[in-house]
């Protein structure tokens, strides 16, 4: 048990935290018309850039130290393909402002774009795979998480922009994520229901599947009215709610189910990571404005 | 033709070398940096904030590629060696799992927040946050050297159905050697960190750009390399002693001797990188003395060659870092975990086709990165101080963006 809350927070958080980023690559292209415009995005981003892709390197450490048979089901190629567009998508962001040509910045504007998409269809189709990938390699439910997630991230994104960018910049980003919203809640409804409903035994899952739903539902209408900054909170939660689902399955499918009893110890670290992180989205979060350094 | 365990080895050892020569930089830059906002923030001082914004960009600009191999290398652990991970990773693990969470997690959130803190955090904690980076960055730097030491001495485990299971966590944090590795290394990264200090500084002062901030930069690394280098070589030949005891037949082949009765020993040819290493350590130390010496009313400014000497060996301690890192793990060979786990039965089950692609694109990209990576931290030290980058603002940096499309147009 103490294994699977572990891994949940750690998923959860790096769905969360990286997800702006992933969001961001997404919407890139929507939201922005000129360079200053997408260095004004980078900057949104810029300081939990760092301290939110983290997380998904605490989750690759623990998850085989946390089952430790785990790594002879995971999807090889799928997870190496993955990492290459992790790695261009870094690069992307941190070469980008590194020279002034124009030329320069605007391939590596580009390859930021690409990358985040390619990187959020390969994570929805690991989640697919995990969460509905039983049944056969391509069921229904893995083609629609694949859609569901990179869907999701860009709203979530979105979210997080509207409540970072310049004010004269918000109008886009808010339109994209409510554009977004309503696809978001019907195709993550859609996949989960795909994905757990035709199983018995998945009490939990059928759970997180429905607040999953409720919380972008609610995301929608709260970000119609207006109320951005709740509603990036229930993005959110649907994205905790997916990682509760993907943590559930990797532990029922861990041979020999098995989990290492140190686990739980881990625990005690997070609260010591919780005070930097909330320091940072703390000290991060008013507007972007003219005087906001920017690096990335 | 090649097999696939020769490929997966080279594929470590690219993406390490470099993650490596990156990694190092950085944990001996961060101090340089730290200790220049701390002189600003005691003294207010300017010079000190134009010292911490250049080559803080320098640190940070290099700190990009650390980041990227050590997430390839992260998952090569688990894609390219799970062998590894079903023997060991019950003890393996723990320290990999630890230096995430307790160091590598605090540095990049610090870091990120020290980023983009510049003049808009309260100055105390602006600079709180670049120690706190470096305390992380040296237990990270901690951490995997245990992990190391395991690899090299295993200890504080007992084979449960023929996998070790971790029984004892203090002999793993207490291992063989493991003080000596990290205290070897930590000066060795404030050699190479104080040795691009002073070789950037003296290609300057050579055209005599920015006198006194380049001559203040490298008086204070100047002397930080001299004395590092002291403590590089002792702790170096430290860890060659305690070879007796943990691997003789290593410390044979580096010494040129007749190997003792063992199940396997090393490749021979490790006494080349060794040596070479060594003549690094001795040419770093000579001249750095020398050039203390001349530091008496600035000399060594004054005279111009001793500047072209210590230009041209900026890169010398990148180097002897790569050649310590060749000795250390391919004198380890034929085991991944000493005298438990061979590298044969490290590897994971992987056709050869699989192998080499993975390796051709990993190896590409990393060296691209890389030498692209190298290039631009060449670009910005050849500029100067006054194409500062930190403190940069959105406003400004839109306005260069205008004149530039302007100028292009």
């Amino acid at each position: 048990m103490e294994a699977e809350i572990l891994l949940w927070i750690l998923l959860g958080v790096y769905f969360v935290t990286d997800g702006w980023t992933i969001g961001a690559g997404l919407v890139y292209r929507g939201v922005t018309r000129a360079a200053t415009e997408r260095r004004a995005v980078l900057t949104s981003i810029g300081p939990f850039f760092l301290g939110g892709e983290v997380w998904l390197v605490t989750v690759v450490v623990t998850l085989p130290f946390a089952y430790p048979l785990i790594e002879h089901e995971a999807p090889y190629p799928l997870i190496g393909v993955a990492l290459l567009f992790w790695v261009t998508r870094d690069v992307s962001i941190w070469f980008r402002s590194r020279l002034s040509a124009t030329r320069w910045r605007a391939a590596w504007d580009w390859s930021f774009g690409v990358t985040s998409v390619l990187f959020a269809l390969s994570w929805g189709l690991i989640v697919g795979l995990a969460v509905g990938g039983r049944s056969g390699a391509f069921s229904l439910s893995v083609i629609l998480w694949t859609l569901a997630l990179p869907v999701l991230w860009a709203a979530h994104g979105g979210l997080l922009l509207v409540l970072r960018l310049p004010l004269e910049l918000v109008p886009r980003a808010a339109a994209v994520a409510s554009r977004l919203l309503p696809w978001a809640a019907t195709l993550f409804a859609l996949a989960s229901a795909a994905a757990v409903i035709p199983r018995s035994g998945a009490l939990y899952q059928q759970i997180f599947a429905v607040l999953g739903t409720l919380a972008l539902l609610a995301a929608w209408r709260t970000a119609r009215a207006e109320r951005h900054g709740p509603a990036l909170g229930l993005s959110s939660a649907a994205l905790v709610c997916c990682a509760g689902m993907v943590v559930i399955s990797v532990a029922q499918a861990a041979p020999g189910g098995a989990a290492n009893p140190g686990a739980g110890l881990l625990l005690l670290i997070l609260p010591v990571l919780a005070v930097a992180q909330a320091w940072m989205w703390w000290a991060f979060r008013r507007r972007v404005d003219d005087r906001t350094p920017v690096f990335f | 033709m090649i097999d696939a365990l020769s490929l997966l080895r080279i594929q470590f050892a690219a993406t390490g070398s470099i993650h490596f020569l990156f990694v190092t930089l950085s944990l001996g830059l961060v101090v340089f940096v730290a200790s220049m906002q701390t002189a600003y923030t005691v003294t207010g001082k300017q010079v000190y904030a134009r010292m911490t914004a250049f080559w803080g960009t320098i640190y940070v600009i290099n700190y990009a590629l650390g980041i990227v191999t050590g997430l390839v290398m992260e998952f090569q652990f688990g894609l390219n060696w799970a062998g590894l991970s079903d023997k060991v990773g019950n003890v393996f693990g723990v320290p990999l799992v630890l230096e995430t969470l307790l160091a590598f997690v605090v540095e990049a959130t610090f870091l990120g927040m020290w980023i983009f803190g510049w003049n808009t955090l309260p100055k105390k904690a602006h600079l709180a946050l670049i120690w706190l980076v470096a305390l992380a960055a040296y237990t990270s730097a901690f951490w995997i050297l245990v992990a190391n030491a395991f690899m090299q001495h295993p200890v504080g485990y007992e084979l449960r159905d023929g996998r070790a299971v971790m029984t004892d966590f203090g002999a793993l944090v207490g291992n063989a050697g493991l003080l000596d590795t990290h205290v070897h290394v930590g000066f060795v990264a404030l050699m190479a960190g104080g040795m691009v200090v002073t070789g950037v500084s003296a290609w300057h002062l050579i055209k005599r750009n920015e006198v006194e901030f380049f001559t203040r930069s490298l008086r204070w690394a100047l002397p930080v390399v001299f004395v590092s280098v002291l403590f590089v070589i002792h702790f170096g030949f430290r860890q060659a002693a305690g070879l007796r005891d943990t691997q003789p037949a290593k410390l044979a082949a580096l010494l040129a001797e007749p190997a003792p009765a063992v199940v396997a020993a090393p490749p021979s040819w490790i006494i080349t990188p060794y040596q070479l290493m060594q003549a690094c350590a001795f040419i770093i130390q000579i001249s750095t003395f020398l050039c203390v010496l001349m530091l008496f009313r600035n000399a060594v400014v004054r005279l111009r060659a001793p500047l072209y000497l210590l230009a041209a060996l900026a890169p010398l301690p990148l180097v002897a870092v790569i050649l310590g890192w060749l000795v250390r793990e391919a004198g380890r060979q034929p085991w991944a975990v000493y005298g438990l786990l061979t590298i044969q039965d490290a590897a994971s089950d992987m056709s050869t086709a699989q192998a080499l692609v993975s390796t051709v694109v990993i190896v590409l990209l990393m060296g691209t990165i890389a030498a692209v990576n190298y290039w631009l931290i060449l670009r910005f030290a050849r500029r100067g101080p006054n194409d500062g980058l930190f403190g940069l603002t959105l406003e400004r940096a839109g306005q260069e963006e205008d004149a530039n499309r302007t100028l292009a147009l």
